[in-house]
């Protein structure tokens, strides 16, 4: 297109800078695994050793399998679950939908560690209901550390992202399917599994395959519940891998990241081939015409119930757990609550400079690291937009790449490259290390919603001050970036929520000056060091839960 | 010399020719029409001139300086080639106020502040819009809108303006208003106006000469007279005005004239094919207020007696519909008629034979 000539150059050289910054940590990676030692050691040498060694290892295996299940599993729970929870909420007169709305999409916000912790401090081994039912109704009929457990967990504290893909697809099909289907005589159970659901396939197909990805993305629950019977998945095989030589063994890392990588990558073009083809068959419906809901009569209270009770069960109990746990010097079997209910849990956490400076860099790093990474986000967006050419398809591509990295392998690639790249070096040790890492998970996500309030500039605007003499880059900066104030604005929010939930990136990361809440935990956890662990994880939450109440006030909508 | 040229101008857009060797010249005070059906390419010359499509060959001339030279390798950026645009959607930037938006292409130009103040506020007042400087554009009617996105196409004084569709948006009445208004403007300024319409009234009525469209060619180019009385094909016929189009088998064809068979009837008219075609398949066209009730006539050439249908009355005249063997025609007439059968004199020089 003659109109971009000029500001090519520019354009070339942010998504030059991009791939740069995208394909560095992977092709270190690819190096690392094919060297016999970590790639500073000056005796590493080129070989298969690594991989022959990982592929050698019954526990490699286990954990590969153990991840498969645990994403099959997860997805068997959380799309039916998710499913069901749209269709009362878009389509039925269940009561109470306008209060459960918000707070659908809470678990989509909250760090799944902080609920791992939440979870171990009220139903694990010496939790409190435990201990409670151990009192009074014996020996509890569960156990947090099982595997079936796991799957639950994780099935019931994802189904929102299913939620957020059925309920927009059910808003747009037409309500006359659905009441036709009742004029046939046809009850709301039969309506929902006849005509809503198989119109929303796609959707739900889609979220079918982004569970099973985030299935095998998963760190934290695994981490925290799994580890106590060994049982391993494969980012927590990695996360144990550290130093399974005696020294860093870098190589036997970077294989487990390439098997990572190489399940994740097909996954994420599914992804997005099928989320194509769910967007144009909502496309192709059209606007939705407001119709009646259908009327669920005696199973009204019994749906508000199944979902306070899912809500009940997935946040309440963790989160009460925790602040509960939060406020006692110590629990156990015989302890009386009332004698135990403490603040110095607080006091010590303000005297632990660690801690302190973990909560304020998190703070940082949330809001104006959130607001730097949206700059560059809206830098690389700028870059593609409204230029037709190869580099804009290239840059599509390398943008999803991210997306494959679970974020504690971001976090490691990161680290290597600070310790790979000389000049890098004395920056690694600082908190612009974990800045970069958050900016590289998230470049496809955030990249996202700053294209989508791109796409809503309409292109005469632009080309309107082209004519009257404006080049490229003025027209950006006089017309496109006003217009997609808001849209940044709303994108700031979300990525602040996201790196203040943040743990699995920081994890590598971790020392003196570079300590974010999230990371922070997991290493504490690791020490024992409960009181402190729930302290910071209601911290956390409670910044979560301001940033998700300045976003609602602001009428950010919370999902792309 | 001509203030906007345009020679064998040829774009691909998506893999498919949309434009395949479009050339048209304009001077000043002087307005084109561009017409012709939808997908035909109008918007996409109009676009091509101000940069914003991509030709793969031709050239643009712009106040004597070439602009695009596919050949030369030339194409200066849009920002460059110092014309005035008008979009369909008028295209107000929405985070800006009327004299904003109006202001904008003088501070591009480094015009001091008190001088923009002055011009914008003259541009404004001349297109009667000087009280309304203030205001964001939503705060604006249809019309007003569309005078803003005039304004702010004209105010830093570019001699070539282009319109796409610039009444589109606005209701019956109001267009027709803003047709003379935009006609005198262009007039009163010594504009060289391109202007894309659907509508061929307005082109008719705003244009100094018309270009149709078709296929990405021009079809036939001419005063608005020409392209109205004297259509060249039998596209261009159908195009302007409203028709009757009867098929048939052309007979017979001298100095200009050509008889084509109907049913029964055999129709004088003038020819406007090749003498190859006699024998063959062709069709008869007249406009509706070509047609004579020629009632007391005793029939004669050119006369045919067809059943009244029904009638219409549409205001300045009515329109009545006939029928009879292999014949419907539709004609105007200033007044009511009397159900059953009536002559019709279809003249010949009214009569185009393709
Ligand atoms: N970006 C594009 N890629 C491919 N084809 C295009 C593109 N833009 C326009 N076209 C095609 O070019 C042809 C001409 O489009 P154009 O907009 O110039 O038509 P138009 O004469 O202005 O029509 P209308 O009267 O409907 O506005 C159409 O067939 C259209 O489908
Ligand atoms: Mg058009």
């Amino acid at each position: 297109m003659s109109s971009a000539v000029a500001g090519t150059s520019t354009r070339r050289v942010v998504i030059a800078i991009t791939a740069l910054f995208v394909l560095a940590p992977i092709l270190l990676i690819t190096y690392q695994s094919f060297l016999t030692a970590p790639f500073f050691d000056p005796k590493a040498q080129l070989s298969l050793w690594a991989y022959e060694f990982v592929f050698n290892e019954p526990d490699f295996w286990r954990a590969l399998g153990t991840t498969a299940m645990l994403a099959v599993g997860m997805t068997a729970i959380s799309v039916p679950l998710g499913a069901l929870l749209a269709f009362l909420m878009t389509r039925t007169d269940m009561p109470g939908r306008s209060v459960l709305e918000p707070l659908l999409l809470v678990p989509i916000f909250l760090s799944p560690l902080v609920l791992a912790f939440g979870y171990v401090v009220t139903i694990g081994p010496v939790g409190f209901i435990t201990v409670w039912w151990k009192q009074y109704l014996g020996t509890p009929f569960w156990d947090i550390y099982s595997f079936s457990s796991l799957v639950l967990i994780a099935g019931l504290t994802h189904a929102p992202h299913v939620y957020l893909y059925a309920a927009s697809a059910l808003r747009s099909l037409p309500g006359d399917l659905e009441e036709a289907a009742r004029v046939t005589g046809a009850k709301p159970g039969r309506v929902a599994m006849d005509v809503s659901l198989p119109m929303i396939t796609p959707a739900l197909l889609f979220s079918g395959v982004l569970i099973f990805f985030l299935g095998f993305e998963v760190f934290g629950l695994p981490l925290i519940l799994g580890d106590p019977q060994g049982l391993l998945v494969l980012s927590t095989y990695l996360y144990k891998l550290t130093n399974k030589l005696g020294v860093p063994s870098y190589q036997l890392m970077a294989v487990v990241v390439m098997v990572i990588i190489a399940v994740a990558l097909p996954l994420v073009y599914m992804q997005r081939m099928l989320l194509r083809t769910a967007q144009r068959f909502i496309a192709v419906r059209g606007k939705a015409v407001r119709t009646n809901l259908v009327a669920l009569r005696a199973w009204r209270w019994p749906a508000f119930l199944l979902i306070a009770g899912w809500f009940a069960g997935t946040v309440m109990l963790p989160m009460m757990g925790l602040v509960l746990r939060s406020f006692v010097s110590s629990w156990g079997l015989g302890i009386n609550l009332l004698e135990v209910l403490t603040l110095d849990n607080y006091v010590e956490l303000f005297e632990d400079s660690e801690v302190v400076s973990a909560i304020i860099n998190s703070v940082a790093i949330a809001t104006i690291g959130g607001a730097l990474t949206i700059a560059c986000y809206t830098i690389i967006g700028l870059a593609q937009h409204r230029w037709n050419s190869a580099w804009v398809r290239f840059a599509d591509y390398i943008v999803m790449l991210p997306r494959a990295m679970p974020g504690i392998v971001a976090g490691l690639a990161i680290f290597w490259v600070f310790l790979f790249t000389k000049p890098l070096a004395p920056l690694r040790t600082t908190l612009f290390a974990v800045w970069v890492a958050y900016t590289l998970v998230w470049l496809a996500y955030g990249l996202r919603l700053v294209q989508s309030a791109l796409m809503q500039v309409a292109p005469e605007l632009e080309e309107a001050a082209r004519v009257t003499g404006a080049g490229v880059g003025r027209a950006m900066r006089d017309v496109t970036i006003p217009l997609i104030k808001h849209g940044m604005l709303a994108a700031w929010l979300l990525i602040m929520l996201i790196f203040v939930r943040e743990y699995s990136t920081a994890v590598y990361l971790l020392g003196p000056g570079t300590e974010v809440i999230g990371s922070l935990v997991v290493s504490r956890w690791a020490g024992g060091a409960v009181d402190i662990v729930t302290c910071l994880s209601c911290i956390n939450v409670a910044l979560i839960s301001l940033g998700l109440l300045v976003a609602l006030r602001l009428g950010v909508k919370l999902h792309g | 010399m001509a203030d906007l040229a345009v020679d064998d101008l040829r774009i691909r857009l998506g893999g498919n020719e949309i434009l395949k060797g479009v050339s048209l010249t304009l001077r000043r005070g002087e307005v084109a029409a561009l017409l012709g059906p939808s997908g035909s390419g109008k918007t996409t010359l109009l676009r091509a001139v101000a940069g914003l499509e991509q030709p793969y060959a031709g050239t643009i001339t712009v106040g004597g300086a070439t602009v695009f030279d596919g050949a030369a390798g030339i194409n200066q950026p849009t920002e460059a080639r110092g014309l005035g645009f008008v979009f369909q959607s008028y295209a107000l930037w929405p985070h800006r106020t009327v004299a904003e938006n109006v202001a904008y292409s003088l501070k591009l130009r480094g015009v001091a502040a008190d001088v923009q103040r002055d011009t914008v506020q003259k541009t404004l007042d001349s297109l009667g819009l000087g009280k309304l400087g203030h205001r964001f554009p939503h705060e604006l009617s249809g019309g007003q809108q569309q005078r803003v996105a005039i304004a702010r196409a004209l105010v830093y004084g570019p001699t070539v303006v282009l319109l796409d569709e610039p009444l589109s948006n606005l209701d019956a009445k109001l267009r027709e208003e803003a047709r003379a208004f935009l006609k005198e403007l262009i007039e009163r300024e010594n504009l060289a106006a391109l202007m894309v319409t659907h509508d061929q009234a307005e082109a008719l009525a705003i244009a100094n000469r018309i270009l149709l469209l078709n296929g990405g060619v021009v079809e036939q180019a001419g005063t608005p007279q020409e392209m109205y009385n004297a259509p060249e094909t039998l596209f261009v016929a159908e195009f302007m005005g409203s028709n009757n189009h009867i098929e048939g088998k052309i007979m017979g064809m001298s100095d200009g004239r050509a008889s084509i068979r109907i049913g029964e009837h055999l129709l004088d008219g003038q020819a406007r094919c090749a003498s190859d075609k006699i024998g063959q398949d062709g069709s008869a066209v007249i406009r509706l207020e070509g047609v004579h009730v020629a009632d007391g006539s005793k029939g004669g050439q050119n006369h045919v007696k067809l059943d009244l249908v029904t009638s219409m009355f549409l205001g300045h005249t009515w329109e009545h519909l006939f029928r009879g063997p292999g014949m419907t025609i539709r004609a105007h007439h200033d007044g009511p008629l009397s159900s059953g059968a009536h002559w019709l004199h279809l003249p010949a020089d009214r009569v185009w034979i393709f």
